[in-house]
């Protein structure tokens, strides 16, 4: 071991004590301890306890869910109507060795179910294997004329093309619900091994999607929309190796990841009678395969309390799939090659210090460079606008970014109860091919913490931030050329200022916190873009345990995002401007009661109500305001655990879910009411959905 | 009150700012009376550590005393309380590992030992560094400076060592406990479209490390796009066109704790992305909202825009393939 410790040791000591000027023995670690009066010949442990054996319990449950509308599934976890079962356990074996298993498993059978198995000696080895499923929930009633046929989204054979959506005479015939949703299976397979300088983990990781989501297609002005069909893959592999000295960590991780799409294309045909030429369908190129491999090394110096961090990184993400041709309706143009030899190289190193420099002071220091470098082969592409008609050639853009960040902050403990943190951060970044060269922004902040009494406590932060960069040049690879005063908001100058405040109290039984923040982005150089964005909020919670048996709590979170942006329809001067005021609201409460019945029953109730919404406003002389966008949710979840025997247990759980969303986007909308859009129709939301669930569980 | 108007409201969360930065100047160095005491039991933990008069017997010494309660005797069903397992306490200093040496505390218990959690006399930063001696490792590696540890979060605020199974390990609890100072998120994740945090199907460590990272907001990954590649490989690419904001920061269209509008946006389409085009052409028009069309019903720009996150189609310099 000295061996392996002694170079680093050195190179450790070196640069400690250049940083070191006043070290302190700070803390009770175990380094540190004295050990010159120990007498262990005693220590007999003849009191302690030794739980070995299997313990836990295992559960089989059958539940009835409202899978009418299959957003409750996002609550549920299943979008099944009807009656669903599943597995869950929490088992633990232990050796007196040491050696443990523990497998835990819950839902096991739904869509978001979870299961896991571990077996090692903690701090010695470990192997795992787990399973975790994902689902996300759109919608079930998406309509569409469309049905898939040899990878193709096809229309029923009777079908009448028209020229606009109220002309296709078989829409309301061929329509049928179709499901929007995604669902994720994941796998992992994980080892590590501790040796006595060492750390060593390998990890391989299997994550299929399925199922559709919301996609469009369009041919020329006409646009339809689409379920994408989502059937892929992704393999991942890391490992990574840690070695340790006194005062030292060193390592290298490394990370293989390669992404398998099953689809190769989204197909349709065209429900528009061709405006002219014969586009009677179309393709959109969907993701796809790709691989990233990661190499990256750590370093970990530390001296009492004075610690550096050193890291480097490589990634390189690369992507050759064969091209579909730059049009499916007749013949296409040759294109430059059949793959794009697409190639991204991300190069980071970072160096990061903290430490105490006497009993009051720790600063904290860092420098990150991170740099993108985009190697894909540039060439001139065929540009078939959407598979009717050759409107030009364009080369393909290389985006590069190199980010440096410097960060300088102190903490200054004016006494034991209060502190101030302090702080400076410096971002630069140069671009290529975008309409700044380069953007950078210098950010202020403090921070002032002051535990008042052991029951109360409140800090107050502030930071600002100034946001500028080079020259602001409209780039001239676009086709149409941009309004020279619009400001892209992600490059614009900007003057951020934000605040936190918060306070709580805590005494026994009793807790409480107040919350309260604002932001305001100010883009001082923008006529035509964003121009200003103004989000605050607060939030308020509480928990009371009301005896050894019954708790309480209760929370409410309200927050505000008000946006101004500025747009000219005349390519000049603004002439119409937008608000959007974005609310939210959330409130809930609970209730714990347990050792109800002769300790044999306990209860558990949630409720929660969440709404949100988004008023939207474009003014050009007239007020438009939109139509109403906004979501609203009652939850409550509640459980009873009785136990029924010393081995069996029931629990019952009710979960109730009152939803209602609105988006202007297609509320009320039929799927022909937009003469160039063959829409989904309506997505809104509005049930109430109920899942009643019962679990036997037995005691191990 | 759920519609309360946010004109009252705002000037009340500004006034606050103002109010309580005026009680922080004229409090901020006054030490509260019962700190006084706490600095007293800190100096004397410091001063029983150096001696280091560890007990006769060990482990069997504190429960002498100790053994009625459950909740030190539940040390023993998770590894920091066996014997067996090398590395753990159990197996070298014993109770004392953690809770300093006994000295004169047998002696009627009055002389303090080393205590952890929100109600402990000794700061977090020095309870923090019991926990730190044995668990350096490439997950904490970046603890000293990062974030919690700024904010003189102890690792006993979030983890419990007496138990077979620390709760924060598990996936519900981790959520809670994490929200419990994590409002804004916690408000977040029950917003209409949101990473499934609020049913636990994901958990906040899944993208953040809470023991600090190299990254900015203690991601763990490098930045905050190969932390979205992790579970979204399919936007990784490269592909032949790029949309550069995409590539630069999935945060500058998208909040990934939760919002108001659908798909985690910050702002709604049109609009969003009239942020950033108006070109000579449709993009500078003023998209109204009393008529459903094109440009704002449906997908709106993404109606014919459809390849947002990027195009590998030859002919998809537009993002139309």
């Amino acid at each position: 071991m000295t061996h392996h410790t002694r170079v680093p040791l050195r190179l450790s000591t070196l640069a400690l004590a250049i940083l070191s000027t006043t070290v302190l023995g700070e803390g009770y670690g175990l380094a540190s301890a004295n050990r010159d009066n120990l007498k262990t010949e005693a220590w007999q442990c003849k009191r302690c306890a030794s739980n070995t054996g299997t313990h836990g319990t295992i559960g089989v449950g059958v539940a009835h869910n409202d899978g009418e509308d299959s957003h409750f599934g996002n609550t549920s976890g299943t979008d099944k109507d009807g009656v669903v079962a599943s597995l869950e356990g929490d088992i633990r074996h232990r050796a007196a060795s040491g050696y443990q298993t523990h497998f835990t498993a819950d839902k096991l059978g739904y869509d978001n179910g979870f299961a896991q198995l571990t077996t090692g000696k903690p701090g010695q080895y470990n192997i795992s294997a787990a399973y975790r499923a994902i689902a996300h929930y759109d919608t079930n009633q998406a309509l569409t004329p469309y049905h898939i046929q040899a990878d193709a989204w096809q229309l029923p054979q009777q079908w009448q093309t028209g020229a606009t959506t109220a002309q296709m005479t078989d829409l309301q015939s061929s329509i049928q619900p179709t499901s929007l949703q995604v669902e994720r299976d994941r796998y992992n397979l994980d080892a590590s091994y501790i040796g006595s300088f060492y750390r060593a983990e390998l990890g391989y990781q299997y994550e299929q999607r399925q199922g559709h989501r919301r996609a469009s297609g369009n041919l020329l002005t006409n646009s339809t929309m689409l379920t994408e069909r989502i059937d892929d893959a992704t393999d991942n592999v890391t490992a990574k190796i840690y070695l340790n000295g006194t005062n030292w960590l060193a390592g290298i991780e490394t990370q293989l990841s390669h992404y398998k799409n099953d689809q190769q294309a989204l197909r349709w045909q065209s429900a528009f009678a061709p405006t002219f030429g014969a586009a009677y369908s179309g393709q959109n190129a969907v993701s796809p395969d790709n691989k990233a491999y990661r190499i990256a090394g750590n370093t970990q110096l530390s001296s009492g309390t004075q610690h550096v961090l050193m890291h480097i990184g490589f990634t390189r993400m690369t992507q050759d799939q064969s091209y579909l041709p730059a049009t499916i309706n007749g013949p296409s143009p040759v294109l430059p090659t059949d793959n794009l030899a697409g190639q991204v190289d991300i190069t980071e190193m970072k160096l990061n210090y903290s430490g105490r420099v006497s009993r009051a002071l720790s600063l904290r220091a860092s420098y990150d460079y991170r740099d993108r470098d985009n190697k894909t082969q540039v060439d001139l592409y065929p540009q078939i606008i959407t598979d009717s008609y050759l409107s030009g050639y364009a080369h393909n853009l290389e985006y590069d970014r190199t980010a440096q960040q410097a960060k300088l902050a102190a903490k200054y403990r004016l006494n034991r109860a209060a502190y101030i943190d302090i702080g400076y951060d410096y971002d630069h970044n140069n671009y290529s091919d975008l309409d700044r060269q380069n953007l950078q922004e210098s950010t202020l902040f403090a921070k002032i913490h002051y535990r008042i009494s052991t029951q109360w406590q409140v800090w107050l932060k502030a930071s600002g931030s100034d946001r500028t960069g080079s020259e602001y040049s409209p780039v001239t690879t676009t086709v149409s050329p941009s309004n020279p005063l619009l400001r892209k908001s992600y490059l614009a100058d900007r003057e951020r200022q934000r605040y936190g405040l918060y306070g709580s109290y805590a005494t026994g039984a009793f807790s409480a916190s107040a919350n309260a923040h604002w932001m305001q982005d100010d883009y001082t150089d923008t006529l035509i873009g964003l121009t200003k964005v103004d989000t605050q909020g607060y939030d308020l919670s509480a928990q009371y345990a009301v005896n050894d048996n019954i708790n309480l709590n209760a929370f409410v979170n309200q927050d505000w995002r008000d946006s101004d942006q500025a747009g000219s329809s005349n390519f000049g001067a603004p002439n119409w401007y937008a608000t959007s005021a974005a609310k939210s609201t959330l409130i809930g409460a609970g209730l714990d009661y347990a050792n109800l019945l002769d300790n044999k029953l306990k209860l558990g109730i949630d409720y929660t109500y969440a709404d949100g919404q988004n008023d939207t406003e474009v003014i050009q002389g007239l007020r438009s305001p939109y139509d109403s966008y906004y979501s609203t949710r009652h939850t409550l979840n509640t459980f009873a655990n009785y136990q029924i025997s010393d081995k069996f247990g029931l629990r019952f759980d009710w979960i109730f879910e009152q939803y209602q969303d609105a988006d202007w986007a297609n509320e009320g909308l039929a799927p022909n009411s937009i003469p160039n859009v063959l829409s989904f129709g309506d997505l809104s939301h509005d049930y109430n959905a109920h899942y009643f669930g019962l679990t036997l569980s037995y005691q191990l | 009150m759920m519609n309360m108007d946010a004109t009252g409201i705002k000037p009340l969360i500004q006034g606050s700012f103002i109010a309580i930065l005026m009680l922080l100047s004229i409090n901020a160095m006054a030490t509260p009376p019962d700190e006084q005491s706490a600095l007293e039991i800190e100096q004397i933990l410091d001063k029983k550590f150096a001696e280091g008069q560890y007990s006769a017997k060990g482990a069997d010494s504190c429960l002498t005393c100790h053994r009625k309660s459950q909740t030190v005797m539940a040390l023993f069903d998770g590894v920091h309380g066996s014997t067996a397992l090398k590395g753990s306490p159990m197996a070298d200093l014993q109770c004392e590992a953690c809770h300093g040496p006994l000295g004169k505390h047998n002696k009627g218990g009055k002389e303090p030992m080393i205590t952890f959690g929100a109600n402990s006399p000794v700061p977090p930063a020095k309870q923090n560094s019991v926990c730190m001696s044995c668990h350096n490792d490439d997950q904490r590696m970046a603890w000293n400076g990062n974030h919690h540890d700024t904010a003189d979060v102890a690792c006993a605020d979030c983890h419990k060592v007496h138990t077979a199974h620390d709760p924060i390990s598990t996936r519900a609890q981790e959520v809670a406990v994490c929200t419990s100072c994590h409002a804004q998120q916690k408000a977040d994740m029950h917003k209409r479209s949101a990473h499934p945090m609020q049913w636990q199907q994901m958990v906040c460590s899944d993208c953040h490390n809470p023991h600090g990272s190299l990254s900015d907001a203690s991601l763990k990954q490098m930045s905050v796009n190969d932390n979205c590649y992790a579970c979204h490989a399919e936007k990784r690419g490269p592909k032949l066109w790029e949309h550069a904001p995409v590539t630069d920061n999935c945060a500058s269209c998208h909040n990934p704790h939760g919002s108001v509008n659908e798909t985690m946006l910050i702002a709604k389409p049109p609009q969003l992305c009239q942020q950033c085009h108006a070109s000579d052409g449709h993009t500078s028009n003023a998209v109204f909202g009393n008529t459903t069309n094109a440009f704002n019903a449906g997908q709106s720009c993404m109606n014919c825009h459809s390849q947002v996150h990027g195009s590998n189609h030859p002919s998809g310099k537009l993002l139309q393939r």
